[in-house]
């Protein structure tokens, strides 16, 4: 392999990467959070693409349809929250597991019933659907590259909001002394509810970036879910950082998995890591909780 | 000496939980280890225990290191252990509870077939301990619905079934009524001479009336140790700890 | 009788067969192989604590290997279901090993990966025909003996097959090894100063209970005539959860009972509409928070499934 295919395969890796991330952090802050394994998150990926899809169509501007489906999406995620997740803070894993399962369901067949079992595309607007020479002998997608810009972009943000906002402060606080944030005065259900939405905005924004590339389907979540479990378990639970270095690690095992190995053996690559990272740290790489 | 801890070191993280602490206990004695709120003594019990590794030092068993054994290696050897907080098996019945304690000294479990309540040894062995915990009459009833005195007494039970040689006892008596605690210190002394203990306990009463031998904890440090009597004297540990209890009487 | 209620369910399912309508005696053929997978589930999630989202790996590892031995034109069913379930137990022994590693969410997620595996691995089995899996042109046989292509024969072999797995699971917990492993779910810190190393009886729990799986994806392969990826799917873990739960997690008899009612609820709503999941989500997520103690709590004089899982 040269270098310009290893260039190449390392940006793919790059862009799976910080895809995973926006689903990762979303699942690790509600985890590290409320203490809830969110099996759902998945379905909001999914709701993030056909809405974005739908709102192009309206729109007719690939721009108007992520400014508009991010809040939407972020919406959604709280109606969930409140409707549901909520009464499942204080329940055993099992439960959470069981109830988001079902929510799953529910969401798989009402995109089925609202948007048809066909799958969809989203159009690339003309200004991201060409090449960019990033030196002589090698062109890569504009569009992975804005990619790779807003998932780096994004987990800045939230590393900047997590570490020195009064909300990061308070959802730091919250993962480890719920009691805490209480005595502070602030309504630790409304906290949850912003977290959660938060998560789910994250989420729906990885699916509607995913839109242009992959198509949008129903079910589209789930296969990035369970990388986003295997993100969150080798970053360790409840960490940002964690889940930002886990998820281009993935995102580069992967890539590279499908180029180097042979086809049976590269979809098993990533759980290869996974079982490596058991064996070497079972509680990831950056545990938050001891 | 049946139980040897030798210059004990613990960190977590900047906190000095244990600081070179050793300690003795010989057969059939009971030690008690006290001291204020956060002295260290939980962590101590827990390196006896194997719960915790020590970062420094050695725990010898009848003289054999055991620094680096785990819980169950330990417990085989013959140190039970009895938890600050109750540590039962709630779904279980009582003579469940003590027939779970009985097997575990003999052999292993991956035994598929056979009853678990078939054999009559086990059970009659573990109705003559919970007579001797005054249990008996409770045997069939789920652990969940007994009183927590009676948890606490079934979990010395399930202790006394293991046929130790030494108790690791934390707190005996925390949480249980002026009855209860009398009915717990009067089985504690009865087997006293049978099985060394090492105590943990808040009540002053209950260790002046137990322990042979005390050792003070302030800071993860011990500041004194001794008889009861000398204990009772030692003016450190007056100022250190007993003050408030000696104005209190 | 002590017990009438096994006895009484084990006969209705006798008489199934008897309303001579093929569709019926595969519908509950097909309940009763899920109620096998159910309580295999059951054995290490209500009894063992462990919550696991991948049982579906050695069910379908089960269904795989009778394909692949028919493949090499093996077909008898003395050799083909030891063997699904020996490859169900050897599969689980280094999954069961790395997951139990951890516990709790991690737990669930490792074994939810492990599955993934397996799922990736059965599609890209080219020789098995890949995504779209293979048929089988037909059942395994006895001794040379092609009668279990009749479906009231297999029936009754399913139905025996659920009999003895049943009362097996009901002496092992019941045993010495069962108060164990009840013992390390209720409090893993006693049993450990009590001299029990968990690990190895946790593992053990994990085996059996896959090769349990096996031997229900051996069946369902039969019954189906067909193999395909979609038995590994992760939704097949998720479908098997439910049915543990819905019927009364920590019972043998729940799980029967989960297998039933939620398979003929499908059953029932599908043939509504087509839509039927959109029911189905919410009312999982209803039981979920209002009704945890499943169908068994419903039935008169029973012991209560346990409402906690670890």
């Amino acid at each position: 392999m040269d270098a310009t295919l290893l260039l190449m395969q390392g940006l793919n890796g790059l862009q799976l990467g910080v895809m995973l991330f926006l689903m990762a952090a979303g699942l690790t802050l509600v985890f590290g959070v409320m203490n809830l394994i969110n099996l759902s998150h998945g379905s909001l990926y999914m709701m993030g693409a056909y809405l974005a899809a739908s709102l192009q169509q309206q729109t007719g501007s690939f721009l108007w349809a992520i400014l508009l489906a991010v809040p939407a999406t972020l919406a959604v995620g709280m109606v969930v929250e409140v409707v549901t997740l909520r009464k499942l803070y204080d329940r055993d894993h099992l439960d959470q597991v069981l109830a988001t399962y079902g929510l799953i369901l529910f969401f798989n067949e009402l995109v089925r019933m609202v948007w048809g079992p066909q799958a969809r595309f989203m159009a690339l607007p003309e200004a991201l659907s060409h090449s960019v020479v990033l030196f002589p002998g090698m062109r890569y997608p504009a569009y992975r590259l804005v990619i790779i810009g807003v998932g780096l972009g994004v987990g800045g943000l939230l590393f900047w909001l997590i570490h020195h906002t009064r909300l990061g402060m308070l959802i730091r606080a919250g993962a480890s002394n719920r009691e805490m944030v209480n005595a502070l005065g602030v309504n630790i259900k409304v906290l949850y509810t912003v977290v959660f939405g938060l998560g789910a905005a994250l989420a729906g924004l990885a699916g509607m970036m995913a839109g242009p590339i992959l198509s949008i389907e129903v079910g589209m979540g789930e296969p990035v879910l369970i990388l986003a479990f295997i993100v969150v378990v080798i970053g360790g639970i409840g960490s940002i950082k964690g889940a930002f270095v886990a998820a281009v690690l993935v995102g580069l095992v992967d890539t590279f998995g499908r180029v180097l190995l042979p086809a049976g053996v590269s979809s098993m690559s990533i759980c290869i890591l996974m079982a490596g990272m058991l064996c070497w740290r079972p509680k990831g790489l950056f545990p938050a909780h001891g | 000496m049946l139980l040897e801890a030798r210059g004990l070191v613990k960190h977590f993280g900047a906190m000095t939980a244990t600081s070179s602490v050793s300690l003795a206990v010989k057969s059939g004695e009971v030690h008690a280890v006290i001291g204020p709120n956060g002295a260290g003594k939980t962590t101590l019990l827990a390196q006896l225990s194997g719960e915790l590794t020590p970062d420094e030092g050695a725990v010898f068993f009848e003289g054999r290191a055991i620094t680096s054994l785990s819980v169950p290696r330990r417990a085989a050897l013959g140190i039970g252990r009895v938890y600050q907080l109750t540590s039962i098996f709630p779904d279980y019945t009582v003579i469940e509870n003590m027939l779970l304690a009985h097997y575990s000294t003999s052999g292993h479990s991956f035994r598929f077939l056979r009853g678990f309540g078939a054999d009559a040894g086990a059970r009659t062995h573990s109705l003559e301990v919970l007579d001797q915990v005054g249990l008996v009459e409770r045997a069939s009833v789920a652990a969940r619905a007994l009183s927590h005195g009676e948890q606490r007494q079934l979990e010395l039970a399930m202790m006394l079934a293991l046929r130790p040689k030494l108790l690791l006892l934390d707190e005996p008596t925390a949480g249980m009524g002026i009855e209860e605690t009398e009915r717990v210190v009067g089985l504690l002394s009865r087997l006293k001479g049978e099985v060394a203990m090492l105590l943990v306990e808040h009540d002053m009463d209950a260790v002046f009336e137990l322990a042979d031998r005390v050792t003070v904890l302030v800071y993860g440090r011990v500041i004194a140790e001794g008889g009861v009597d000398a204990i009772r004297r030692d003016p450190d540990v007056r100022r250190a700890y007993l003050g408030d209890e000696e104005s209190g009487e | 009788m002590k017990r009438p209620l096994p006895i009484l369910l084990f006969g209705l399912l006798l008489l199934v067969p008897l309303c001579g309508e093929v569709f019926y005696t595969r519908l509950f053929s097909r309940i009763m192989i899920h109620a096998i997978f159910a309580i295999s589930l059951d054995l290490m999630l209500g009894y063992g604590g462990m919550v696991s989202f991948g049982h579906a790996a050695f069910f379908g590892a089960g269904a795989y290997t009778v394909g692949i031995l028919s493949l090499h034109g093996v077909s008898s069913a003395l050799i083909v279901w030891p063997a699904a379930v020996g490859v169900a137990a050897l599969l689980a022994l280094p999954i069961g090993a790395l997951s139990l590693r951890t516990s709790g969410a991690y737990f669930i997620m490792i074994t939810l990966a492990f599955a993934q595996i397996v799922y990736y691995f059965a599609f890209g089995l080219e020789s098995c025909g890949g995504s779209d899996g293979m048929r089988l042109a037909t059942r395994n046989t006895v001794g040379g003996w092609a009668g279990l292509a009749g479906h009231t024969v297999y029936y009754h072999v399913v139905w025996g097959c659920l009999l003895a797995v049943f009362l097996g699971c009901r002496r092992l917990v019941g045993s010495r090894f069962g108060f164990v492993i009840g013992g390390i779910r209720q409090n893993e810190a006693r049993m450990g100063s009590l001299g029990y190393a968990p690990f190895g009886y946790k593992l053990t729990c994990f085996v059996i209970a896959a090769s349990i799986a096996g031997l229900a994806g051996a069946l369902i392969a039969n019954e189906a005539l067909y193999v395909s990826p979609s038995f590994l799917h992760w939704t097949q873990s998720g479908h098997v959860l439910v049915m543990v739960i819905l019927g009364g997690m920590g019972t043998l008899l729940g799980p029967i009972l989960g297998a039933m009612a939620l398979l003929l609820t499908e059953e029932v709503l599908s043939s509504f509409t087509e839509h039927w999941m959109i029911v189905l989500g919410p009312s999982l997520i209803v039981v979920v928070l209002y009704a945890r103690r499943g169908l068994i709590s419903l039935l008169p004089g029973r012991r209560e499934a346990r409402a906690d899982a670890s």
